[in-house]
């Protein structure tokens, strides 16, 4: 079975039971913590992962880091997943959960990669715009890119909105490229 | 001295640059998990289609042909080692697809429709996809019109029809290639103004070169270019060299290109040489993408491969344009076996098959058609008259003489009516011997199988048969040309043709004898 698999059905289940018990705003926040903690730390992610810690210590590791932050349901998760040695999976669960996250509260991730800073309102616009073209709730990322030389790209899931200088000089150069010879 | 406006220039630029719109362009993309041997396994592409086109960086492009639950399979058609794993690919939005048009023929292509004759870019205006569903019973009507391949033992015993699937098979080195080549250039006629005013369509050839050396595929365009058979004819190569996802979909362009002519009421002929090279690549194709393999390791669906190609020949109803595509798919067996798996699927498939042996080409009897295991299921409704009425002797003395050749070889007293058999049998054989890049025209084969079933040839020794046939063939010509015009033109062999062919023969007869007295 692929790991996005595993990673699935342990997101699912802790989703389902977070919804049964109305704790799904609690968990939700609780498992964003232990999200951006992981990518934060490349360590705490090694340390998962080896074979050589013992379980017990990464157990111990965990909820040091955990216990006073999040609520008991998040904490037992965690417990439950090191208890059936699924460490090594825990960042891929926690990310699932929160694409599962998104999808059921219909929100969509989108990456904007400009060639300079966006103002707030540019931003507002932007934002109007795909939740026009989407029909769901935008969560922008911002990044800055010299490469793009200017305009900007919007990446969503797998669709991309390139409205770069770059692409439209590479789609000028392909144009005149093919016509070359029809031109005499 | 020349000078260039500066205005001039500025209004070039403008003129090139109207059509273009810096509008926001969205695409679809994934990321490159894995790259290697031919394929890739890609991450993202969440709404590409199975047997999309997609690029990945240096305008390579690939073909998805497995969608799993996280990861997207395709196979690139191009050099995998300028791809790197994380290099974004990019959906193109269409299925694998290639140009058509009249601007292909007389040129040299790759499957993708690429020129690689180096004459420069193809102009064509439309593009088919390569994998199209076969036509329905509907579109269809059944084969009519004979396709003439030039070679006797095959037009008289095993006719072949235009819209026709006709299986090429042997060994190595059997002359399977020659066959097809021939029919090729056999084609040429067609294309005649006097084939148009007796109402034979013209034949346009494809011939699809899968996983052979380039210099064999070098040595067919060189023949069919001196032959004058390219003005008609696209050869398609996706050679031993080229990656295995283009030996696999090669085939398909070919009858992508086929169907061009075919949809547009033309007749045309496709040459798929070879079938078992391409189930090889496409072993290789499946078992890299991790299918389960079967027998031999091919994949489950090795019968699908071929069925589905073979099933795009056709002869298309009147309704539709009534034109054709005939197939002549060609598969090469190891050691005689012809009950191996990819053989016995194709030879399943098709409506016949042209059976080449060793032992035949080694005695000298070229082309080393085996008649009595070769047929054709549905060529007889196709063949032109007049020769069906002659080839129904020729099969039946030909049977007859394989079945007392074996007593021949004891050498044991044999009685007077099973000598004439063999003798009449030998020069037979010897009869449907043929050159290499020699078609003979359907009027004359009749007139040499009609004298030779016909005992005219009794006193004539077996070494000189051939000799006889083409000075006997010569004086119709020149004297009795009468015959083989009421041929061509009724296709019927009626008394006045016969009683016309039995006065040259008789009037000839004598001074071929003489001839050969004065040769000594």
């Amino acid at each position: 079975m692929s790991n996005l698999n595993i990673a699935n059905r342990y997101a699912n289940a802790l989703m389902k039971l977070a919804v049964d018990k109305s704790i799904f705003d609690a968990v939700s926040s609780d498992i964003e913590l232990v999200y951006n903690t992981m990518r934060s730390s490349r360590q705490l992610q090694v340390a998962l992962c080896s074979p050589v810690i013992r379980p017990e210590l990464k157990l111990k590791t965990l909820t040091e880091i955990f216990q006073s932050r999040i609520s008991p349901v998040s904490m037992d998760f965690i417990q439950f997943i090191v208890k059936k040695n699924r460490e090594d999976m825990l960042f891929n669960i926690v990310k699932q959960f929160l694409e599962l996250r998104d999808k059921k509260l219909g929100i969509v991730n989108a990456k904007i990669i400009s060639a300079s800073p966006l103002s707030d309102e540019q931003k507002e616009k932007l934002k109007l715009r795909f939740e026009e073209l989407t029909g769901k709730k935008v969560r922008f990322s911002y990044s800055l890119s010299n490469n793009i030389i200017g305009g900007f790209i919007v990446r969503v899931n797998d669709t991309v909105y390139d409205a770069s200088l770059r692409h439209q000089l590479d789609l000028l150069k392909d144009k005149l490229l093919k016509e070359n010879y029809s031109m005499n | 001295m020349a000078e260039v406006r500066p205005d001039e220039v500025s209004a070039i630029l403008r003129r090139q640059l109207a059509g273009f719109e810096n509008e926001v362009d969205v695409y679809d993309v994934g990321t490159v998990l894995q790259v290697g041997d031919g394929i890739a396994r890609i991450y993202g592409l969440s709404k590409v289609m199975v047997s999309e086109l997609i690029e990945f960086p240096n305008e390579i492009f690939g073909m998805v042909l497995n969608l799993d639950e996280d990861s997207v399979g395709c196979v690139i058609f191009g050099d995998y080692s300028m791809i790197k794993e994380g290099d974004t690919v990019r959906r193109t939005k269409r299925v694998a697809s290639m140009p058509v048009g009249e601007a292909m023929l007389g040129r040299v292509i790759n499957p993708l429709g690429v020129p690689i004759d180096g004459k420069g870019p193809i102009h064509t205006e439309k593009f088919l996809p390569i994998e199209r569903k076969a036509l329905g019973v509907i579109q269809r009507q059944p084969v009519k019109q004979p396709l003439q391949t030039g070679i006797v033992a095959v037009d008289a015993m095993i006719p072949i029809g235009r819209g026709q699937r006709e299986l090429i098979i042997g060994d190595r080195q059997t002359g399977k290639t020659a066959v097809a080549i021939d029919t090729i250039i056999n084609q040429k006629y067609t294309h005649s103004e006097d084939a148009k005013k007796v109402g034979i369509k013209p034949v346009y050839c494809i011939y699809v070169a899968v996983g052979q050396k380039s210099s064999t595929i070098a040595q067919v365009v060189a023949k069919l270019q001196e032959y004058g058979a390219m003005d008609y004819t696209t050869v398609i190569v996706a050679s031993a060299s080229e990656p295995a996802p283009l030996q696999y979909i090669g085939p398909y362009s070919g009858a992508t290109l086929g169907e061009y002519f075919r949809d547009s009421g033309r007749d045309a002929l496709v040459v798929y040489d070879d079938l078992s090279k391409q189930a090889a690549a496409y072993r290789e194709v499946s078992l890299l993408l991790r299918r389960p393999p079967g027998r031999e390791a091919y994949p489950g669906d090795v019968f699908y491969l071929h069925s589905r190609l073979l099933e795009r020949a056709s002869k298309l109803s009147d309704a539709e344009g009534g034109g054709s595509l005939t197939a002549l798919p060609v598969i090469e067996t190891q050691q005689g076996d012809v009950s191996a798996y990819i053989p016995t699927n194709v030879i399943s498939i098709t409506d016949g098959q042209i059976y080449l042996e060793p032992n035949l080409f080694n005695a000298g009897v070229r082309p080393a058609i085996n008649v009595g295991i070769s047929v054709s299921r549905v060529g007889g409704n196709a063949q032109n008259k007049a020769m069906k009425k002659v080839a129904g002797s020729l099969k039946l003395d030909l049977a007859q003489f394989r079945e007392l050749e074996a007593f021949a070889k004891f050498g044991s007293d044999l009685d007077k009516a099973t000598m004439k058999t063999l003798s009449k049998g030998a020069r037979l054989v010897e009869l449907l011997k043929q050159g290499l890049y020699q078609p003979v025209p359907v009027e004359k084969q009749i007139v040499s199988v009609y004298v030779g079933t016909n005992d005219y040839m009794e006193s004539i020794a077996v070494e000189d048969i051939k000799r006889f046939e083409k000075e006997f063939l010569e004086f119709v010509e020149l004297k009795y040309n009468d015959i083989f015009e009421k041929i061509r033109v009724e296709k019927v062999l009626d008394e006045q043709v016969t009683d016309r062919i039995k006065k040259a023969v008789e009037e000839f007869l004598p001074k071929f004898k003489k001839t050969e007295l004065a040769a000594v």
